[in-house]
């Protein structure tokens, strides 16, 4: 295994690890946008330049800002003085069972072997495009996820909306 | 090589020479090293350069005369602006979250310098030339949000805290148009790479891309949102002084908040720089017969003239409200993006004579019915009565 | 040698974050940081094509489903943290251990 991807790996651990455990939700929502960063680096170096760059943009630029966001708008009243998540037994249990899949998941894939010579693959971007525009099927997949996009739009937008509860600012 | 391409090639060259004093192995590393070092000092110097001509430039707009203290004309006003900063006193509020309140600037600071590294500075002057400069320009300028976040929560003043949300909400919405408008270009070139952007609009002005009709509604959708994405006025409701104190800058003072200033100026002229890219022809001479100047000094004369409107709007608007920023997005800029990608698929598929007459009965009512429904917040009313005093 | 050590990695890796997001799933009480986790996973599923994509099956599928799936995580994550501020609206607390049934 080669230093950079062993750094960029322990990154990408010890940040979700981060995310998931400490107390305060802003800081595990940081913790999850680098993680979000680490993972885009990591594509970067597995030559899939398309795919890191989209995934900096997409959740690294969108999703972490929408989960800062929220944890701003979901602040409760009171700071309660909760116990540390790592000290509570639900994240233990919890963990149990995630080490229990995780491990078997891992057992499994560790066990792969890969087929020999298999150079690195080149994947140009007009390579990309064309592909996604070649076959009806993946015409059609392209304005499925449009549509489900749009239709997620719509629906957060709804969900999110605030009721009609007296004169709101703005109009003026 | 003759003298005329030895000037325009001389950063190029003065880089090779720089590395051929080292061993072969580390020949790339050093190389890489030197355009960084190239990109930080240009830049930086560059903001210094403009932080003047603003002070001088709202000065005069204002009918004062700015700056003249210093130097000769107020030259050396940021040299007093930077030992100013570095001098003054570190303040970290009592109970800030220490952490990302000392991280903030660095974070802010890192995507706007790597932004740079894509641009096509002159012929052959590019930092890195990669097959997706432009996305890579728009995703890392999308991680820039991040730090502002950290900056107003780290800062733990109500505050910082509003105007970092409301910065933070200007720039995701005005950054949907600016991809927009940038994807009319990659859908003509189709190409994200910039060095063939700017290649593809070779041969004169009238080869740019503005000199088109998706061109010039997209350089000023790009423009727009460029003074929305750098928080610069109209837009800068997040730093505005009697809004908000500083925004998510208020908590920061000395060489962080330097830092911050010079962010966002880096981020101004990064903006331009991909706007000149796109639309305005990168490097290329107006006309091929002027092309015995430099291309390096093409770009930076259209990066200045870029940098003289920004103050001038600066100088020259009035600042927006925060719904009338977001209506303005969402329901203007955003209809005006998308009917221009249309457009720009129009000129790709059929020739000039069909596209311009097309895309002007189909902009003209666009823009103007858009703009009547945005009026719509306007305070209703009867007409306004003025009377003077006689 | 080197490129099947990384492949193997890379899976290691994938199954671990996998972990790491189950763990955010069942053993946290916020809304978000289940969110969160939800999010480690699909991210995870998607180190796992990528790396099968790079190492041992050079197809484009790969990269399209890769493409694919970042699109609609990112949705479904838009359309959970929605769902999230809703929730606090009505309850003034974004935990799932706060939650009546919705019989009452």
């Amino acid at each position: 295994m080669s230093i950079p991807f062993l750094i960029i790996a322990s990154v990408i651990l010890a940040s979700a690890w981060a995310a998931v455990s400490l107390r305060n939700l802003v800081h595990c929502g940081l913790c999850a946008a680098l993680t979000f960063l680490a993972t885009g680096t990591l594509y970067l170096y597995l030559n899939a330049e398309f795919l890191g760059l989209v995934q900096l943009m997409v959740y690294v630029g969108a999703v972490a800002v929408l989960i800062l966001f929220t944890v701003l708008l979901t602040r409760p009243a009171t700071e309660a003085a909760d116990p540390r998540p790592t000290q509570r037994p639900t994240f233990w249990k919890g963990a149990l069972i995630a080490i229990t899949v995780g491990g078997a998941v891992a057992a499994g894939l560790a066990a792969y072997v890969a087929p020999k010579g298999s150079s690195a693959p080149q994947l140009s971007i007009q390579e990309i495009g064309r592909l996604l525009t070649a076959s009806p099927q993946n015409v059609l997949a392209l304005i499925i996820v449009a549509l489900l996009m749009t239709a997620a739009l719509i629906g957060a937008l709804l969900l999110a909306a605030p009721s009609e509860e007296g004169p709101k600012g703005g109009g003026e | 090589m003759n003298l005329v391409e030895r000037i325009d090639q001389a950063p190029l060259l003065l880089q090779r020479w720089a590395v051929g004093f080292f061993p072969a192995f580390l020949q790339p590393w050093v190389a890489m090293l030197i355009s960084a070092a190239a990109i930080i000092g240009v830049f930086a110097s560059l903001f210094a350069l403009s932080t003047l001509a603003e002070r001088k430039g709202l000065g005069r707009i204002q009918n004062r005369p700015g700056p003249n203290r210093v130097g000769p004309f107020g030259m050396l006003q940021p040299l007093a602006d930077g030992i100013k900063m570095l001098i003054k006193e570190d303040i970290v509020p009592l109970r800030a979250d220490k952490v990302l309140h000392f991280l903030a600037p660095i974070a802010l600071i890192v995507p706007s310098l790597l932004v740079y590294s894509v641009l096509p500075i002159g012929r052959n002057l590019v930092a890195m030339q990669c097959q997706l400069g432009v996305l890579l320009f728009f995703a890392i300028g999308a991680s820039t949000e991040l730090s502002i976040f950290m900056a107003g929560w780290g800062s733990h003043n109500k505050y910082s805290i509003l105007g970092s949300i409301r910065a933070i909400a200007q720039m995701i919405s005005y950054e949907l148009p600016m991809v927009l408008a940038a994807i009319t270009v990659i859908l003509v070139t189709s190409s994200l790479d910039t060095v063939k952007i700017v290649e593809a609009q070779a041969g004169g002005f009238w080869a740019w891309h503005v000199c088109t009709p998706w061109g010039a509604i997209a350089l000023l959708t790009f423009f727009i949102c460029a003074l929305a994405e750098s928080n610069r006025a109209p837009f800068d409701l997040p730093e505005a002084e009697s809004e908000l104190i500083a925004g998510h800058l208020t908590e920061y003072s000395g060489f962080k908040y330097a830092l911050f200033f010079m962010a966002e100026y880096l981020g101004m002229m990064a903006i331009s720089g991909m706007a000149i890219t796109l639309f305005l022809g990168g490097w290329q001479a107006p006309l091929p017969m002027l092309d015995f100047i430099p291309s390096w000094l093409w770009f930076f004369g259209k990066l200045a003239g870029f940098v003289v409107l920004f103050i001038w709007i600066r100088g020259t608007l009035p600042r927006l409200r925060a719904d009338q920023l977001m209506n303005l997005a969402w329901k203007f800029l955003l209809p005006i993006a998308l009917l221009n990608i249309g457009l720009a698929g129009l000129w790709v598929k059929s020739s000039a004579w069909i596209a311009w007459p097309v895309s002007i009965l189909l902009l003209v009512p666009a823009v103007i019915g858009l703009g009547r429904l945005l009026r719509g917040s306007r305070p209703r009313g009867g007409k306004r009565i003025y009377q003077y005093a006689d | 040698m080197n490129e099947s050590l990384t492949l193997n990695g890379c899976l290691i890796l994938s199954a671990l974050l996998f972990g790491i997001g189950l763990i955010a799933v069942f053993g946290r009480r916020s809304a978000i940081l289940v969110l969160i986790g939800i999010e480690f996973m699909l991210n995870a599923a998607v180190i796992n094509f990528v790396a099968f994509w790079r190492f041992a099956h050079p197809s484009s599928d790969g990269m399209m489903f890769s493409i694919f799936a970042i699109a609609i995580a990112a949705a479904e994550a838009g359309v959970g943290l929605a769902l999230v501020t809703a929730l606090y609206r009505h309850r003034r607390s974004a935990r799932i251990d706060e939650i009546p049934p919705a019989s009452e």
